[in-house]
C-alpha cells in the first residue's frame, strides 16, 4: 500500500546518486561502461532534424500549381544548396523567364502537386548531451541513454525553476531567516576575489527580486534558499506559474527553494551541509514535476568517497522519535519530533477521519496532525 | 456505443474490473446476488508502470491479491503461469471459487494524449476535437489555420509536444485542398516525436477531405504511421466522428498501450479492449442516461484536470447527444494555482465566509501545488480548497458548454446556417432546465468530510435550474462500471445507482432573478407548503432513500420551472445527504467578486446547510 506520509526530501552529506542521460531520438553513445566523466563531458550525441522551409512555388512565381510542374528542376530526395534554381518557367513564347531559387540549402523532403509546395529540410542540428554530474558510467543503452553514478552530497528542494547548471557552492553567511536583498549580494560579490561568477548561492529565508537580479547580474549560476513568495516568483520568471511542471523557464539563473511558498527559514540541515560544501563544484537543476514519477530540484556535489557513505545512517521510517516537518496549516513549516502514532483513524477539525500522529513541535507545543501533512526529515 | 465482444452477459455472475491509474490500481468485484448485481469488494495497490518495476501487471496482481483477501473468495490461481491470466475461471454458476470475466481501464502514464488539427477552428478542428475527446484523449493542442498563430509558432508548438497520436482533419469531401495539405506540411515540418518509444513512428490519423487522401499520404507516410479514415466532416452540415474514434481506440490499444510496460500481458487477460479511463467513465454516463431516460452532467475533478461529461437530448431530433471535455489545467493539486490564475483571486475569494489576504491565499495554494498529497486540517483550509473547486468546476463547465454544440458521432444533419453559426454558447446543447442529474466525482467532491458541502459546491458551480438531482460517485467506481457496461449495461446500471452513487438531494431553483424578497415559488410538500422568496436559500430535510411528490407553483409569470413560463409542475424528488434544497438566490447567481457583503452572505449559506465553520 502507498505510504500515508511523505518520505521527505533528501538532504544527505553522502549518498549514491544515479542520473540517466537520455537522447530525445536515436543517436550515438560517446562513452563506455566504466568510463569516468566530468559534469561537462559529452556522453551522447544525435542529429536533430533541421527546420523545414516550405517554398510556395506557384504563389511565389504567380502561376497556377498545375502550370509550374513542367518547370520544376528538383525532385524529392535531392540535396539543394542555397541559391539553387528550383523552378524555371518561360512565358510569352519564350520571351520571358521566371525563376525561383532556394533561400537556404537542404534536402527536398516533399513536393505537393496540388498546391506546388516544396519542402526543403535544412541540415540536421547536432545535439550533445553532457554528463551533468561527474562520476562513473555504469550502464549504456547504445544510442539512447547512459547511466552515471557517483557518491555525492545531495540537497533536494521542494520547487525550482530553470534547468541544469554547474557552479561552485557559496554558503551565504546570513541567518536562516534572513531576507536576502540586493545590497547583500553586492557586498558578497565585492568581497570575493573572483566575484560570484558561476556561484551557487545557498542560504537565507528568501531572496527579494532585487537580490535575484543582482545575483544574476553577478553571473551566479543558481540560488538555493528557503522560500519564495508568489509575487517575487512572477517577477523573476516573467509570468505566473500555475502548474507544477518547471525546468524550461528562460531565467538567468536556476532557483531552488527548499521549504515552500511564503517566508520560511532555510532548514538547519541544508544550511549546515552547504557550509561543508562551500567551494565545491555542484550540479544543480531546478526542474520540478510533482506528478507521478515526481522530480524535485536538486543540488549534487560529487565526492566519490564511499567511505563517507558507509558512515551515513540508514533512513528512519515514521516512528516515535522521528524528526518531521509539518507541511500544512495550522503548523505549516514547523519542525518537531514524533511522540506517538495512534493506529486508529481520528477525527480532525474538518470532520474527516484520518490517520494522525502526535508531535512535540520545536516551538514547545504538542500537536496532532494528519500523517499526510508531515514530511520525514532524512538527516 | 458499439460493443466489441462475444461474451454472453447472461452467463456472468462474478466480474473483476480494474482501473490502472497513474498512481493506484483499483480492483472492484461485481457479483450477481439474490438482490441483483452489487459491488461486493474492493482492493487497491500502487500502480507499477514506472521504473524500477515497469510492469503494470505486478500492481494489478497486488490489487487482485487484496481483493481476494478482502472478499474471502478465491479468485487467483496458486502459482503464476507465465504470461497467462492469473484468474481461476468458473466452469458453472455454482462454483464458489473463481470469476467469469475480467475487464480493465487505464490512465497510467498520463492517459492518451493527442494533438488535433483542422482547417477552421469552429468547423473541422472542432469536429476533430470532439472525436478525440469522445475517445478519452487529452487534447494537448488544437491547431487550425485560423488559430491566430504564426506558422513558425504552430511548428514550434507541435515539435515541443510529444503526443501519442495526431488527428488531422480539414476540408469537406471534395472541398478545400490547400488547407488540409498545408496542415500536413506543418506536421511534417515539426516532425514531432511520439511520447513512448523513440524508434516508433508517430501515428497520424487523416480524417480530412477524402479526395486528397493520397496527397496527404505522400507528405506524411514516409515519416509517420499514416492512418486514413473517413472524413470527420464529410459535408458542411454533417459530422461523422465514429471512424476517427474507432481508429483512435485501435491505435491506443495497439500502438500506445502495447508499448507501455506490461500492457501486452494485461491485454491478454481480458476478452474486451482496455479502455482509456475517461472513455469508460463516459460510457457509464451514457449507459445511465439511456437506461434511466435521463439527461445528465457528470464531472470528474482530479489533481491536474477536470473532465466534464454530458448527455442531453438534441433540440432538433430528440436523440441523446454525448459530449466530453477536458480542462487540462484545472485541478485541485498539481494545477490548483492555475485555477487561481484563470478564475482570478477575487472570484475564488467570493466563496469564502472569512477574510484572507491575497498573499496568504496565493502562498497556501502554491504550497498545496507542490505538496499535493497533503490534506486540509482546519475548516478554513478546507473551505479555501472548496472555493477553488467551485471555480474549477465553473470554468470547466463554461469550457464544456463551448464545445458541447455538435452532433453525435453518428451521421446527422443540420442546416448550413446552423453549421456556420455553431460556435458560441447560443448553440450549446446544455439545457439546464431539462437537466435531471448532476454527478460529482474526484477527491474534493467524493471525499469531502461532510457530504452536504459536496451538494453546496455542485449547487454553486452549476447553478441548476428547475428540478435537479445531485449525487456523488462514492469511490471512483464509474470507470470500472463503464467498461463493464460494454458487456452488461443493465447490470452496470444497477450497481451504479445502488452502490456507486450517493444521493445528495434534489435542488429546486427558479430560472430568473426578481427584486429581493419577491415571491418566486410555492412548493407544496406532503404536509407543508413553502413559499420561496428571492434571495432565500432553504434546506428541507429529506433523507437518503426518501422520495417525495412535490407540487411546484411559479409565483411569477416569467418563471419556468420546467413546465413552461408560469406553469406549475408535479415532480417526485429524491432525498439525500443534504436534503431538498430550495434555491432562490437567483439565476445567474449574483455573487459579485467586489461585493464586501459576500463574506456575511456566504457565511449565512453555510449556516443554512448546517456546515460548521
Amino acid at each position: 500500500m502507498a505510504r500515508a506520509y511523505t518520505p521527505g526530501l533528501d538532504v544527505k552529506a553522502s549518498t549514491t546518486v544515479q542520473r540517466r542521460r537520455e537522447l530525445p531520438l536515436p543517436g550515438t553513445s560517446l562513452v563506455a561502461v566504466g568510463d569516468h566523466v566530468e559534469a561537462d563531458t559529452p556522453v551522447l550525441s544525435a542529429e536533430l532534424p533541421g527546420d523545414m522551409d516550405i517554398l510556395r512555388v506557384a504563389d511565389r512565381m504567380g502561376f497556377d500549381p498545375a502550370d509550374v510542374l513542367e518547370g520544376m528542376k528538383v525532385k524529392v530526395g535531392d540535396n539543394v544548396s542555397s541559391g539553387q534554381l528550383v523552378c524555371e518557367l518561360k512565358t510569352f513564347f519564350g520571351l520571358f523567364t521566371s525563376r525561383l531559387e532556394t533561400h537556404r540549402g537542404g534536402t527536398v523532403e516533399f513536393f505537393t502537386e496540388a498546391n506546388a509546395h516544396l519542402g526543403i529540410r535544412q541540415p540536421s542540428i547536432p545535439l550533445e548531451v553532457h554528463a551533468y554530474i561527474s562520476g562513473t558510467v555504469t550502464e549504456v543503452e547504445e544510442g539512447k541513454s547512459v547511466l552515471i553514478e557517483t557518491d555525492a552530497a545531495l540537497i533536494q528542494g521542494i520547487f525550482g525553476v530553470g534547468g541544469e547548471r554547474i557552479g561552485t557552492v557559496h554558503s551565504l553567511d546570513v541567518a536562516r531567516d534572513h531576507l536576502v536583498r540586493d545590497k547583500d549580494i553586492e557586498k558578497i560579490a565585492a568581497s570575493e576575489s573572483g566575484g560570484l561568477r558561476n556561484a551557487v548561492l545557498v542560504g537565507g529565508s528568501h531572496f527579494d527580486i532585487g537580490a535575484l537580479n543582482a545575483a544574476a547580474d553577478a553571473g551566479a549560476a543558481a540560488v538555493v534558499t528557503g522560500s519564495i513568495d508568489a509575487q517575487t516568483l512572477r517577477s523573476f520568471v516573467g509570468h505566473d506559474i500555475g502548474v507544477s511542471i518547471t525546468g524550461d523557464e528562460n531565467v538567468p539563473l536556476t532557483l531552488i527553494i527548499t521549504e515552500g511558498f511564503g517566508s520560511l527559514p532555510i532548514a538547519v540541515r541544508v544550511e549546515e551541509l552547504s557550509k561543508q560544501l562551500h567551494g565545491k563544484l555542484a550540479s544543480v537543476n531546478g526542474a520540478t514535476q510533482v506528478r507521478a514519477g515526481a522530480m524535485r530540484p536538486e543540488l549534487i556535489v560529487p565526492h566519490n568517497n564511499s567511505a563517507v557513505r558507509a558512515a551515513t545512517k540508514t533512513p528512519q521510517g515514521l516512528e516515535p522519535g522521528a524528526r518531521i516537518r509539518v507541511i500544512r496549516v495550522p503548523f505549516f513549516g514547523q519542525l518537531g519530533t514524533v511522540t506517538n502514532l495512534p493506529s486508529a483513524p481520528e477525527r480532525i477539525e474538518t470532520g474527516a477521519k484520518v490517520r494522525v500522529l502526535q508531535v512535540a513541535l520545536d516551538s514547545g507545543e504538542n500537536a496532532v496532525v494528519p500523517r499526510a501533512n508531515v514530511e520525514l526529515i532524512q538527516e | 456505443m458499439t460493443k466489441q465482444t462475444s461474451v454472453d452477459p447472461n452467463k456472468l455472475g462474478v466480474v473483476v474490473a480494474t482501473d490502472c491509474g497513474s498512481t493506484t490500481t483499483k480492483a472492484i468485484m461485481f457479483e450477481k446476488t439474490a438482490d441483483g448485481w452489487r459491488s461486493t469488494s474492493r482492493g487497491e495497490a500502487p500502480t507499477t508502470v514506472e521504473k524500477p518495476v515497469a510492469d503494470v501487471t505486478i500492481g494489478a496482481q497486488n490489487a487482485f491479491n487484496e481483493l481476494q483477501e478482502i472478499s474471502g473468495r478465491k479468485i487467483l490461481q496458486d502459482s503464476a503461469n507465465g504470461d497467462s491470466s492469473p484468474f481461476i475461471y468458473r466452469s458453472n454458476p455454482e462454483d464458489t471459487q473463481g470469476i467469469d470475466l475480467y475487464v480493465s481501464t487505464s490512465s497510467a502514464g498520463g492517459g492518451l494524449q493527442m494533438i488535433v488539427a483542422g482547417a477552421v477552428s469552429s468547423m473541422t478542428t472542432e469536429s476533430a476535437e470532439r472525436a478525440a475527446l469522445g475517445a478519452g484523449a487529452i487534447v494537448m493542442d488544437a491547431i487550425s489555420i485560423d488559430d491566430g498563430r504564426e506558422q513558425y509558432e504552430r511548428v514550434s508548438k507541435i515539435r515541443h509536444l510529444r503526443p501519442d497520436i495526431i488527428l488531422l482533419s480539414g476540408g469537406v469531401d471534395g472541398g478545400n485542398v490547400s488547407l488540409p495539405l498545408e496542415l500536413a506540411e506543418t506536421i511534417l515540418q515539426a516532425d514531432p516525436r511520439p511520447r513512448f518509444g523513440e524508434t516508433l513512428r508517430l501515428p497520424v490519423i487523416y480524417a480530412g477531405n477524402s479526395a486528397i487522401r493520397d496527397q496527404a499520404a505522400e507528405i506524411l507516410a514516409s515519416h509517420f504511421e499514416f492512418v486514413p479514415v473517413t472524413n470527420v466532416r464529410p459535408e458542411l452540415e454533417r459530422e461523422n466522428l465514429a471512424p476517427a474514434r474507432d481508429a483512435i481506440h485501435e491505435l491506443f490499444l495497439h500502438h500506445v498501450m502495447s508499448h507501455a510496460p506490461g500492457y501486452k500481458k494485461l491485454l491478454g487477460w481480458t476478452p474486451i479492449p482496455i479502455e482509456p479511463t475517461p472513455a469508460a467513465f463516459g460510457y457509464m454516463v451514457q449507459t445511465a442516461a439511456e437506461e434511466e431516460n435521463m439527461q445528465i452532467v457528470a464531472v470528474d475533478i482530479g489533481g491536474a484536470t477536470t473532465d466534464v461529461f454530458s448527455v442531453f437530448k438534441s433540440h432538433s431530433n430528440d436523440e441523446s447527444v454525448f459530449n466530453r471535455t477536458v480542462s487540462a489545467n484545472l485541478g485541485m493539486s498539481y494545477s490548483v494555482a492555475n485555477v487561481l490564475l484563470e478564475a482570478g483571486e477575487a472570484a475564488v475569494r467570493r466563496w469564502l465566509p472569512f477574510e484572507i489576504s491575497a498573499d496568504e491565499m496565493r502562498d497556501r495554494l502554491r504550497n498545496k501545488m507542490i505538496r499535493p498529497t497533503s490534506i486540509p486540517q482546519t475548516m478554513e483550509d478546507l473551505i479555501l480548497e472548496q472555493a477553488v473547486c467551485r471555480e474549477a468546476l465553473r470554468l470547466a463547465f463554461i469550457h464544456h458548454k463551448r464545445l458541447a454544440v455538435g452532433l453525435r458521432g453518428t451521421q446527422q444533419r443540420r442546416t448550413i446556417a446552423e453549421a456556420f453559426s455553431q460556435s458560441g454558447q447560443a448553440q450549446s446543447l446544455i439545457d439546464m432546465r431539462s437537466l435531471d442529474l448532476i454527478i460529482g466525482s474526484g477527491g474534493v467532491l467524493s471525499h469531502a468530510p461532510d457530504r452536504r458541502s459536496t451538494a453546496f459546491m455542485l449547487l454553486d458551480s452549476y447553478e441548476p435550474i428547475g428540478v435537479t438531482r445531485l449525487a456523488v460517485d462514492s469511490i471512483f467506481m464509474m470507470p470500472h462500471l463503464g467498461v463493464f457496461s460494454r458487456i452488461h449495461p443493465s447490470a452496470a446500471n444497477q450497481v451504479f445507482f445502488r452502490d456507486c452513487l450517493i444521493d445528495l438531494g434534489t435542488v429546486i431553483a427558479p430560472d430568473i432573478s426578481l427584486k429581493p424578497g419577491a415571491k418566486l415559488l410555492q412548493v407544496k410538500l406532503k404536509d407543508q407548503t413553502i413559499v420561496l422568496k428571492q434571495g432565500e436559500l432553504l434546506v428541507h430535510p429529506l433523507g437518503e432513500g426518501e422520495v417525495l411528490e412535490v407540487e411546484i407553483v411559479p409565483l411569477h409569470r416569467r418563471i419556468d420551472i420546467g413546465g413552461g413560463p408560469g406553469r406549475e409542475i408535479v415532480r417526485k424528488v429524491v432525498g439525500g445527504k443534504a436534503g431538498l434544497i430550495l434555491d432562490g438566490r437567483g439565476r445567474p447567481l449574483d455573487l459579485s467578486p467586489d461585493n464586501s457583503q459576500n463574506t456575511r452572505t456566504v457565511r449565512s449559506w453555510y449556516e443554512i446547510f448546517g456546515i460548521g465553520i
